[in-house]
């Protein structure tokens, strides 16, 4: 009866409470700063299929380029990536690497011509029309990150001092916050301040800084966001393109993440490490417009616009985490999970999240547009698309929850998102050289930053690429290898009262691509 | 991972299953131009063909309305009658036999009847509410990294002094230091004659399950 009872009220509060670890922006960031994949081909170029058309990519990107489409393509891309992140904190440096297999743009596109004649006119408009179905990986989330550094300034201990510091009453500091705050106060990683009396409660960390405290974050991050697309493209006297893509995102996300300290001495001094593992999946689906055009002044010449709207996606959460402390001869090594205070089972949120809207503009030079193979000499291309990383939100499901403390934080939350984040330019460029059957490609792309100074220093991701195709007897094979150098900031933790040292990180990734390709 | 690899082989079978009309001449490549389909010599054959099939149903059909418009009874019984709702549950139920098994209000005495499953599974009191976050911390401005390392990180704080925990022992805390080369500092084993209040050394007591704390 009593436990049942105490589950019962530990779940009001949590209800009306909050916990130290968190829905944050950083959340946001993880569904709209991505390095979307694309045929070997497209990728091969930087990225770049908002002017040129003609390849399955574009559904993805500007789908009037599948108006250039009068015959049909099934295409295939396996990939093969492996990134590799260096990490650098309070003086230390770290390395680690994940590899992985994926897929970049899959599907098939079928067009066709087609004349149309209208009332009072004697030319007849010479008109294509083409459907596209794809498949593309949008986001891989597959990394390892470790960073170790020795800290004489805070403790991880103290986020949650900053959050209970104020309530008097320890029962609720060691019921009201199961995911960070409560299971630290009842493993003692913070405890209460001797000669507190009931209701006038002080709290005390045992993890001191000022003696030194060797921290380590690891954090494993699996899944990716798949994009399964239907458009359609046409085309008016081979000199205006238009087309639409409508397209169904769905999202894994899996994250543990593993934050120990450790007292830096040897001395036995009533604390020996403290380690917080938090576990978040994130599962969801949603939807997606992109519309565009392409127009062709001149012969060689091409001009794209296309506009992403944001994609409106309804995430669930699942969540736990557990704190173990070790304090030597005072407790002992004590442990605790926040299933405890959540009847067994992970916590649970479904949430609609909204992701930035994205204008793309374009140009490309295509040499010799003309059906003799022999005569296609190559082309240049370049991209430049604005994202405003600010216009990404969280919106309350009110059939979930629909409490006022709950839209009040996610209010707070997107304020912290348009505080956090800014709008940034990514350029994508790359050109080809073409000899009857054979292609030879270059690519670069740079995708700007996305923080305001005032939340991280700069971050920035750039990517180079190169390739080969061939096409022949109705087939077509590309092979590319992109390497991928970026720049992040990433944060254990973060505090009200002091300013923290995030983890410098440097990204390095090689992705080969190969795309087969068949014509009918 | 498994999607992954159920997709590569679906869409190689499905690549391999195709054929092209591309075979002989030049391939096309529609970034640069798009040629009309070749209109192949099979799939007018092929169209002649489909009209064929119809024409034979076709046949079929109006011969027998031919039939039943001469003599209705004679030809009764060649109508496909189960095709219609006469027996079912659809607009016209109302005319349904009464001893039609399949009706709703001898459901109780028929064997083949089978009442949809009320059952109702467990609800899980599970704990439906946002991670939180303290937004407040976003206000701290990102710090100068080289300033803090000038400032602070002297190891010369590190010095062992008083008694020391048993470096040996596998815990978190000494494999987090062995990273960072402190474990062997002293060399002592102070620790180990120690006795924590439960009667272990500290630093290789199991981790026990820690009760919510009372006030």
């Amino acid at each position: 009866m009593f436990k049942e009872t105490f589950l019962l009220l530990s779940l009001c509060f949590l209800l009306l409470s909050s916990a130290t670890w968190g829905q944050e922006p950083d959340d946001a960031l993880r569904f709209a700063w991505t390095q979307p994949n694309g045929t070997a081909r497209q990728q091969a170029i930087g990225g770049a299929m908002a002017s040129l058309g003609g390849d399955l990519s574009a559904l993805f990107v500007n789908p009037a380029g599948l108006g250039f489409y009068k015959t049909g393509d099934l295409v295939l891309s396996p990939s093969f990536q492996r990134k590799r992140i260096k990490s650098s904190y309070l003086g230390r440096t770290e390395t680690d690497q994940r590899n992985t297999i994926g897929f970049g743009t899959l599907g098939v596109v079928t067009g066709t011509q087609f004349y149309e004649q209208h009332l009072g006119k004697k030319e007849q408009q010479k008109r294509t029309g083409a459907f596209a179905i794809g498949l593309n990986q949008i986001a891989n989330f597959n990394t390892n990150l470790l960073y170790r550094g020795l800290n004489t300034r805070h403790s991880y201990s103290q986020r949650f001092l900053e959050e209970v510091g104020s309530i008097g009453d320890a029962n609720q500091v060691a019921q009201n916050f199961p995911f960070g705050s409560s299971l630290a106060f009842n493993t003692y990683w913070i405890d209460t301040v001797g000669g507190g009396s009931s209701g006038n409660y002080q709290y005390k960390t045992r993890a001191t800084a000022s003696t030194g405290l060797l921290q380590e974050n690891r954090v494993k991050s699996r899944g990716s966001v798949n994009e399964l697309a239907l458009g359609y493209g046409g085309s008016v006297n081979d000199k205006l393109y238009f087309g639409f893509t409508l397209g169904f995102p769905f999202i894994f996300y899996d994250r543990t993440s593993t934050f120990t300290e450790a007292d830096a001495t040897q001395n036995l001094n009533n604390f020996d490490y403290a380690t917080i593992e938090q576990r978040l999946e994130t599962n969801g689906n949603g939807l997606n417009l992109k519309a565009g055009v392409i127009y062709r002044p001149a012969p060689f010449w091409r001009f794209g616009f296309s506009v992403h709207s944001p994609s409106w996606l309804r995430l669930t959460d699942h969540y736990a985490a557990s704190v173990t402390t070790d304090t030597e001869n005072y407790k002992g090594v004590q442990t605790q999970s926040s299933t405890l205070f959540t009847n067994g089972e992970d916590a649970q949120f479904s949430y609609f999240h909204l992701t930035p809207y994205r204008i793309m503009v374009s140009g490309s030079y295509v040499i010799n547009e003309t059906e003799d193979v022999t005569r296609q000499k190559g082309f240049l291309t370049a991209d430049l698309e604005y994202v405003n990383y600010k216009a990404s939100s969280f919106r309350v499901d009110p059939s979930i929850n629909n409490n006022e403390s709950t839209r009040q934080y996610f209010k707070e939350l997107n304020t912290a998102i348009d505080n956090s984040f800014r709008s940034a330019f990514n350029l994508r460029l790359g050109g080809e050289l073409k000899f009857t059957t054979l292609m030879t490609r270059l690519g670069f792309a740079w995708l700007g930053n996305p923080y305001q100074s005032s939340y991280a220093p700069a971050g920035h991701l750039m990517q180079l690429s190169g390739g080969l195709g061939y096409r022949h007897k109705g087939q077509f094979f590309d092979l590319t290898y992109v390497h991928t150098l970026g720049k992040d900031i990433h944060y254990s933790y973060r505090l009200t009262q002091q300013a923290v040292e995030g983890a410098s990180l440097i990204g390095r990734g090689s992705r080969i691509l190969l795309t087969i390709g068949q014509k009918f | 991972m498994k999607t992954t690899r159920l997709l590569s082989i679906l869409s190689v079978l499905l690549l391999a299953s195709c054929s092209t009309s591309y075979k002989t001449g030049q391939t096309p490549d529609d970034v640069y131009f798009s040629p009309p389909r070749p209109e192949a010599e099979y799939v007018r054959v092929q169209r002649d063909e489909t009209r064929r099939v119809r024409f034979y149903q076709e046949d079929e059909e109006d011969r027998f309305l031919r039939m039943r418009v001469r003599n209705r009874n004679r030809w009764d019984d060649l109508d496909d009658w189960y095709s219609f709702e006469r027996w079912s549950m659809g607009y016209n139920q109302f005319f349904t036999p009464a001893l039609n098994p399949f009706m709703s209000w001898n459901y109780f005495y028929n064997p083949y009847f089978a009442p949809l499953a009320w059952t109702q599974t467990p609800v899980k009191n599970i704990f439906m509410g946002p991670r939180i976050y303290n937004l407040g911390s976003y206000q701290q401005g990102p710090v100068n990294i080289k300033m803090i390392q000038q400032n602070t990180g002297t190891r010369s704080s590190y010095v062992p002094f008083g008694t020391q925990r048993n470096s040996g022992a596998s815990t978190r805390g000494n494999a987090l230091r062995e990273a960072f080369g402190v474990s062997d500092r002293g060399g002592s084993n102070g620790g180990g004659s120690t006795v924590s209040p439960a009667g272990n050394t500290s630093s290789s007591s199991p981790a026990s399950s820690a009760p919510v704390r009372r006030f």
